[in-house]
């Protein structure tokens, strides 16, 4: 029977968890990585299956006969090198496709450029024109354009169709499919301007891009923060390549399968989709679809090394499984991550992981509640980082995207402006520096779940790099020798999340195969790029890191600097 | 002036038709018209008039017996039914033959009587109609709108298929002779276009009443070579024919085939002659070259869309487009289900002027509006503007709107399909008055998620279970030993938690062995056989 507690008195297991937060701290940050470690192994993945069964993939009797118009296009555009658009205007209208142009310019200066979409439209013969597909293919890419537009040519003699489909050559790459979304949604966002659409479909439902791949099928999913297609229309595309008629086993995030003969360690693909999903904000042409509540994907073809007639046809399976979805894609998985080409680890799985590496800043923030704080006082510091925070993105976006940049000045004033610790000049009583060490770690705590929710690769990848370094760095050194204080201060001016993401970038990512730094030859450039990407993204498709950079992660970095101080 | 000519032509047509009937006490007459939309497109419409005097409507022909039982059961003075397959391309067929229909079935009913029970009878009419014209519209009513005695409905989702055709055909007097000979329900399916309908009308002139039935079915083809050759087979099938494939009780037969001038001729006996051959007595057929142009049919278009959609709200933007030269009157009607909430003073047009396909910058431009707010599940909202536009211009109508949630019964069965909104109509007050549809729109829902009532209970439940269990007790209990004396041992209290403790075990190993309930029952009825 357990003693009566005081007034004052906690459990037994708190007081445990009190007095050894650093050991349960590293136990569940320990846990959750051992915990990850098992449930992204495909081996006890759950594996993929179909939801959907009226997408019936792989089940209809594929009849592309167009090989020659596949053909004429190819030799056509180099030919009509200097007209193209109106080659393919030309050649849509001469296959009954009712073509177009778009043009679209950006608005922000940080990325003047502009283009010219084609596209165009076959409508479903016996249907109401209530839904649509898009199927489309990068301006740049002959192979891709010569397929899109012989399927076209097919497809639009067929009266099977049930929806309208849309053919885009979108110049610009994810630029142009942008602007040709934005204007078949009437929407206007910031980073662009284009041509409305004389003509359009209703419900866009899915979007198919092709590309020219080298040798097998290459298949891209990641979309804008995080998104995903729902996981029935990769399943149905990987289905559908592995069926007997075209035998393609697919490559996801450019690794073959171990079980179709692949060599890498099982751990490669996880990795690489929890990086990619969290730091490459546009993998493709499909990768802005989701914003619109489009289901989108690329799939890469070896049309150069294999046979046109069997991608096409291979496109043509996706499209009719496409165009027998009776409802909107909603039966399957939206949050997941791929393990390999069979198997996925859903939400249900790995969000536990997220709870064992942000769990120690709840216990230290716990810890700090009890022992610290005798009165909760909210430093002025703490919403003056914040807004500082703000100020800068505020300020960077509208120069960015108001003024022409023509020399590196202005991008040397924004990385000094990143570098520079903003949020240490706020003066903090050292009363209130407990309540701050504890506001932080809460906040910390709450970042990490909240962003967790809307993009779990990145709330889990910058947690299990950053939970250590806040915990570490965040601890009351007032007692200590100063020259513990000043290695603590040091230690948390070099904890930037510039510099943590160029360690990252010379010393972790090549494991995956990514990383473009060279950590031997370090330049400016590379501490200026990530800056560029991140805010070029922000503004001309709204990803969302550059905020979250500028408004959460640097603020706090800015209070670590001045709790060390 | 294409345009105008097929629709004077066509009133002239049904001018005709009336006129005849008032002077003659039954009129049936039948005609069918085969024109070239476009050189890819082929249109038929078949038309059928029937009028007899309200006094003797069994008399002669017959009138169809259905449709009196309707209108005399519900006293109704018009109706006006049509189903409708896919949808009419302005922009590519160009003007829509008259009557013109949106996707799906549309019904409007003008009663006649008490006033008092026109609820009753509308209900009772569409049941009655569903059930003999095989449709499945009975869920329209929240989506009537009434206009005193006018009931009106739109079914966007109903398709036309073979079995509509079945009571259509047997309203006809002729159901075997006649150009009703012509109408292959089966072959209408590879149409890409079409349409079934009638309307009926009780009309009185100087104490004397008829009753007037229209009906008539329009289908578009494509590959229209292949296609006409076969309906010009057809034709030449039927009017070189003996007399008694006609249909005896028609007062007139009429075929018009606007496809090309070369298939009619006069013989040298004077006689009319069609593809080479001679034209049997009973039928009048008429014979033109159509000088398809197909910049013509681009004249006039109308689209509808949703931007900005999401689960929760959009913007609803009906464009009409006018590549004539002069301007047009336009009464734009668009009726919203009840599960729209419209923000009316969002409701705005704004016109720009075309240059092929670019237009120029857009301003409002003032019009007429009527606005008729829904009920929730008793009455859609109706938004009607009146507004002018001008010559090679285009017309944008814009507003506001979120989307209501619904009751969970009133979902259908596939939620995430959407629920369908009406068309737009539009009158265009030309010369003559043509009304145009635009197309129907798909509205995603908000969805919940069906299943979660059943999560939540077993979350909720345990997460209850989970926190009066420990974190209630060790934060706010604290238990005190009474008198410091332990409840007796007792044998059945053991025996109790013993058995317990076995059927979770049993538990556990029946789900780590996957051995179902049904499966242990059988177990234990042959373990009762044995021992029996």
């Amino acid at each position: 029977m357990r003693a009566a507690l005081g007034a004052n008195e906690r459990p037994p297991y708190l007081e445990k968890l009190l007095n050894k937060a650093p050991l349960f701290s590293l136990l569940t940050f320990i846990g959750a990585l051992y915990w990850a470690w098992n449930i992204f192994n495909p081996e006890f993945c759950e594996h993929t299956r179909i939801s959907e069964h009226a997408l019936m993939g792989g089940i209809v009797n594929e009849k592309f006969n167009k090989e020659g118009i596949y053909t004429e296009i190819l030799k056509g555009l180099p030919a009509r090198k200097n007209e193209r658009n109106e080659y393919l205007l030309e050649r849509l209208e001469h296959y009954r496709i009712d073509g177009y142009e778009q043009r679209w310019r950006t608005n922000a200066a940080i990325y003047n450029t502009s283009g010219v979409n084609v596209w165009g439209v076959f409508r479903a013969k016996r249907a109401a024109s209530t839904e649509s597909l898009l199927l489309a293919a990068d301006a740049k890419d002959n192979h891709a354009i010569s397929l899109v537009v012989a399927f076209a040519a097919y497809a639009q003699e067929q009266v099977y169709w049930a929806r309208d489909i849309f053919i885009l050559m979108a110049d610009g790459g994810p630029l142009g499919v942008e602007a040709f979304l934005s204007a078949f949604h009437h929407t206007q966002r910031g980073g662009l301007v284009f041509d409305r659409l004389p003509t359009r479909g209703d419900g866009l439902t899915a979007m198919l891009a092709v590309k020219q791949s080298s040798k097998e099928i290459e298949l891209q999913i990641n979309q804008l923060n995080g998104e995903l297609p729902n996981l029935d229309y990769v399943n149905t595309v990987i289905r559908v390549g592995a069926t007997s008629k075209f035998r393609m086993p697919s490559l996801i995030y450019g690794i073959r399968d171990r079980h179709e003969g692949g060599n890498n360690p099982w751990w490669l693909i996880p990795a690489r989709a929890l990086y990619t999903q969290a730091f490459v904000s546009v993998e493709g042409l499909h990768s802005l679809s989701t914003k619109y509540g489009v289901q989108g994907l690329t799939i890469g073809l070896p049309l150069n090394s294999g046979s046109p007639k069997t991608a096409a046809k291979f496109v043509e399976a996706i499209m009719r499984s496409l165009n027998n979805l009776l409802e909107s894609f909603h039966q399957s998985y939206f949050l997941y991550v791929l393990a390999d080409e069979d198997n996925f680890v859903s939400i249900l799985y790995f969000m536990p992981i997220l709870g064992g590496v942000v769990a120690p800043l709840a216990i230290f923030a716990y810890r700090e509640w009890v022992f610290a704080v005798q009165k909760l006082v909210i430093p002025s510091a703490l919403l003056l980082a914040h807004g500082a925070g703000v100020a800068v993105w505020y300020c960077s976006t509208k120069v960015f995207r108001e003024h022409a940049v023509t020399d590196d000045t202005p991008w040397l004033g924004l990385l000094a402006a990143i570098l520079f610790p903003i949020a240490a000049l706020f003066p903090i009583a050292e009363k209130s520096k407990s309540s701050l060490r504890f506001l932080l770690l809460l906040e910390s705590a709450l970042i990490f779940g909240l962003i967790g929710l809307l993009n779990f690769p990145l709330a889990l990848l910058t947690a299990i790099l950053t939970v250590p370094i806040i915990i570490v760095l965040s601890r009351d050194l007032s007692v200590q020798p100063r020259a513990r204080q000043i290695l603590q201060a040091t230690c948390v001016l070099l904890a930037h999340p510039l510099i943590i993401y160029l360690l990252v970038n010379i010393y972790v990512l090549p494991l995956i195969g990514f990383g473009s730094v060279d950590g031997a030859n370090l330049k400016l450039q590379d501490m200026v790029d990530p800056i560029r990407h991140m805010l070029a993204n922000h503004l001309l498709f709204g990803c969302n890191l550059y905020p979250i950079f500028l408004i959460l992660a640097l603020p706090i970095w800015g209070l670590l600097l001045r709790l060390s101080l | 002036m294409e345009f105008r000519l097929a629709w004077a032509r066509l009133v002239s047509i049904a001018l005709i038709f009336v006129g005849s009937a008032a002077q003659q006490a039954h009129v049936c007459n039948e005609e069918l018209t085969v024109r070239r939309l476009t050189p890819h497109h082929t249109l038929s419409e078949f038309r059928f008039n029937l009028t007899v005097p309200t006094e003797d409507p069994n008399h002669g022909f017959g009138f169809p017996n259905l449709l009196l039982e309707l209108v005399s059961s519900n006293q109704v003075q018009k109706i006006f039914f049509v189903l409708t397959e896919s949808l009419w391309r302005h922009e590519k067929y160009g003007p829509p033959p008259q009557p013109a229909s949106p996707t799906g079935a549309v019904v409007s009913v003008t009663f006649e009587g008490d006033a008092s029970t026109l609820e009753k009878r509308w209900i009772s009419l569409i049941h009655s109609m569903n059930g003999a014209f095989g449709t499945s519209i009975t869920h329209i009513f929240p989506d009537t709108v009434k206009a005193g005695f006018e009931f009106s409905a739109a079914a966007p989702r109903e398709s036309l298929c073979v079995e509509n055709y079945t009571p259509w055909l047997k309203m006809l007097p002729c159901q075997s002779n006649g150009l009703v000979n012509l109408i292959k329900p089966l072959y209408s399916l590879s149409s890409v276009y079409r349409s079934l309908g009638f309307t009926y009308e009780k009309r009185c002139e100087k104490e004397r009443c008829w009753y007037e039935a229209r009906l008539f079915a329009f289908t578009v083809y494509e590959n229209a070579d292949e296609r006409v050759s076969a309906v010009v087979e057809a034709i030449e099938d039927y009017v070189t024919a003996p007399a008694d494939r006609r249909c005896r009780v028609a007062t007139a037969s009429q075929i018009r085939v606007l496809l090309d001038s070369k298939l009619g001729s006069k013989g040298q006996d004077g006689a009319v002659e069609f593809n080479g051959k001679k034209v049997q007595d009973g039928v009048t057929v008429e014979v033109a070259d159509p000088n398809i142009d197909i910049s013509r049919n681009e004249l006039f278009g109308v689209e509808t869309t949703f931007g900005h959609k999401d689960k929760f709200s959009g913007r609803y933007i009906g464009v009409v487009r006018n590549r004539k030269s002069q301007s047009l009157r336009l009464t734009y009607t668009q009726v919203l289900p009840w599960w729209f909430s419209i923000y009316y003073h969002t409701a705005t047009v704004s016109c720009g002027r075309l240059s092929g396909l670019e237009l120029s910058k857009e301003k409002t431009i003032d019009v007429i509006k009527r606005f008729v707010p829904s009920i929730d599940r008793k009455r859609p909202a109706e938004l009607e503007l009146q507004f002018t536009i001008d010559g090679g211009s285009e017309c944008q109508v814009n507003f506001d709107f979120e989307k209501k949630p619904l009751r969970l019964g009133e979902y259908p069965p596939d939620a995430n399909h959407g629920l369908y909104v009406p068309a737009a109509r539009i009158v265009i007050q030309d010369k003559t008055k043509t009304t145009v549809y635009s197309n129907i729109l798909l509205a995603p829902l908000l969805v919940p998620d069906f299943s979660m009532p059943f999560n939540v209970i077993c979350f909720v439940a345990t997460a209850i279970s989970f926190a009066f269990s420990t974190i209630h007790p060790s934060t706010t209990g604290s238990l005190l030993p009474v008198n410091g004396k332990l409840p007796e041992k007792k044998l059945w209290r053991t025996g109790l938690r013993l058995s317990l403790l076995v059927l979770l075990v049993g538990a556990g190993y029946m789900e780590y062995h996957s051995i179902t309930l049904n499966a242990l029952r059988r177990e234990i009825v042959k373990f009762f056989e044995r021992v029996a």
